[in-house]
């Protein structure tokens, strides 16, 4: 009689293996196996005693959706769900290191009958439209008429100079409006990116338009300041609302909410451990990436205290740890000012990332 | 909807699954928190075994997630894993509970929260599969690597 083997026994244990009908009778008549058996469920059941002390985080309650007044009701709303989904659907992975302010405004006036779903879907649907329609050729038709159902994307000029370097951006698509009586909390991320509105530039400036995929409505928004009061001593954050009638469409406004979180100074921060993990693989062998990169850390750790730290991982086919967290005032400023020769530690002098 | 009934009562293994799949805390943490809000807007307030449900709709968020992340690719850094198969006599039985805890916080993400689904949740491998979208060899696959890394994790330590 062959024993079957110990990763057979353990998938059984753990319930893992489809046929256990042969391996249930093994065990019954296998003396050896059973033993095993016994000593797999002892280790499981010290693993599953183990696994209830390990701590996990608490999921956060989300914001709530800010009510929106009369005015604005119809709108307004659409607009902001619009908003709030770009920052939740459309982008995967954002860091948020802050927790999600907790916005309620509460208006004084009554409630107002709002557009159901549907209808602010249709509104947020022709809004687009026209936005679009006003962005594209200039023969589109005017505002008032209707454009055609799907998003058309704006033509690239027929001259084609040589484009900005990244070109792979995928359209994320229309979210739906929703109805914020209906859905009244909602999550997003607080990051600052602004990304987009740098690549629409870089077109811009060699004479071409960004294609529509490229626009992140979020990060053209965050690339501005607008001069939010900063939190009183005592609040973390400050959310403020400004309202205006909107540029593309009649009877329809515009809501921004700017959430500012209190100032600190450079004095008064703590000391920051920083890790830099920077892709070398081929793609990023240009001036204008890698070497950009480089000249950004220079101008970075020539910002930093000593007491700061950096970490330097780079990846290309396979991650590699070039410069283990140190602090700026030893090996990372040296290694940043001299761009020695590589090695893998604090104390001596660490290579720069190179592609391949 | 009742969060606090929502986040107690499925608010780990949510976290989990998203976090097998992301491996990635802070983006696990945001796609777990709007997977939990669909899922209290879909049961509108009747949180009763929807056990199998509720593991579905957060493993789809977290592929959506992965999916749309083009952006932050991740690259795992090399770790061997040592092939420290089972004697017959037990192994963890005989480590202290509070060593084998620590050696779980101390595994990397993916195979720690494989076997938090497991040891913790008490999820069936036909379960587990269903939730990170695999088949149960391939969840297989991954449980085994999360319980050889333990143990290596377990003799590293003093």
């Amino acid at each position: 009689m062959t024993c079957p083997p110990i990763d057979t026994l353990q998938r059984f244990a753990l319930g893992f293996l489809e046929d256990e009908a042969p391996v249930r009778a093994h065990v019954a008549a296998c003396a050896a196996c059973a033993k095993r058996m016994t000593a797999l469920d002892a280790d499981h059941a010290a693993l599953a005693a183990a696994a209830k002390d390990v701590v996990l985080p608490k999921l956060r309650r989300p914001a709530s959706r800010p009510a929106l007044w009369k005015p604005l009701a119809a709108a307004a709303g659409l607009l902001l769900a619009f908003g709030v989904y770009q920052l939740t659907a459309t982008r995967g992975a954002a860091p948020a290191a802050l927790p999600a302010p907790a916005m309620a405004v509460r208006p004084s006036a009554p409630r107002q009958p709002r557009p159901t779903a549907e209808e602010s879907y249709e509104a947020a649907r022709s809004e687009l439209r026209l936005r679009y329609a006003m962005d594209s050729e200039r023969s589109a038709p005017p505002v008032e008429a209707p454009v055609t159902p799907a998003p058309p994307p704006a033509k690239m000029p027929e001259a084609k100079p040589e484009p900005p370097a990244a070109t792979t951006f995928r359209a994320p698509g229309f979210n739906p409006g929703v109805d914020t009586a209906k859905e009244t909390q909602s999550t997003f991320a607080l990051d600052v990116d602004t990304a987009s509105y740098a690549v629409a530039r870089s077109y811009l400036q060699r004479g071409m338009r960004p294609p529509p995929e490229s626009v992140r409505v979020e990060e053209y928004v965050n690339y501005f300041r607008y001069g939010d009061p900063a939190p009183p001593a005592d609040a973390g954050f400050l959310v403020r609302l400004e309202a205006a009638p909107s540029p593309f469409a009649k009877g329809k406004h515009l809501l921004r909410i700017g959430v500012r979180a209190k100032d600190v100074d450079d004095a008064a921060r703590k000391d920051a451990v920083l890790t830099f993990v920077i892709d070398v693989s081929g793609s990023m062998q240009q001036e204008n990436r890698l070497g950009l990169v480089k000249r950004s850390l220079h101008h970075l750790v020539d910002r930093l205290r000593p007491t700061d730290r950096v970490a330097l991982v780079v990846y290309g086919s396979t991650a590699r740890e070039v410069l283990t967290a140190c602090a700026s005032g030893t090996g990372g400023r040296r290694s940043a000012s001299t761009r020695p020769a590589r090695t893998a530690s604090c104390s001596a002098p660490t290579a720069w990332p190179t592609t391949g | 909807m009742n969060w606090d009934d929502l986040s107690r009562r499925y608010g780990d293994r949510v976290l989990l699954v998203a976090r097998s799949i992301l491996r990635d805390e802070t983006l696990a943490m945001d796609v777990a928190q709007d997977a939990l809000l669909k899922i209290g807007r879909a049961l509108n307030g009747d949180v009763r075994n929807h056990e199998a449900w509720v593991l579905t709709v957060a493993g789809n968020a977290a592929r959506d997630a992965l999916r749309r992340q083009s952006r932050r690719r991740e690259v795992a850094m090399d770790k061997d894993v040592v092939d420290a198969r089972t004697p017959d006599a037990p192994m963890l039985a005989r480590e202290s509970r509070e060593k084998v805890t620590a050696a779980l916080e101390a595994l990397p993400a993916g195979a720690r929260d494989v076997l938090l689904l497991k040891f913790r949740e008490n999820l069936s491998g036909p379960q587990i599969a269903e939730a990170l979208g695999i088949t149960i060899a391939a969840a297989w696959q991954q449980m085994s690597r999360a319980l050889k890394l333990l143990k290596s994790q377990l003799s590293e330590m003093p």
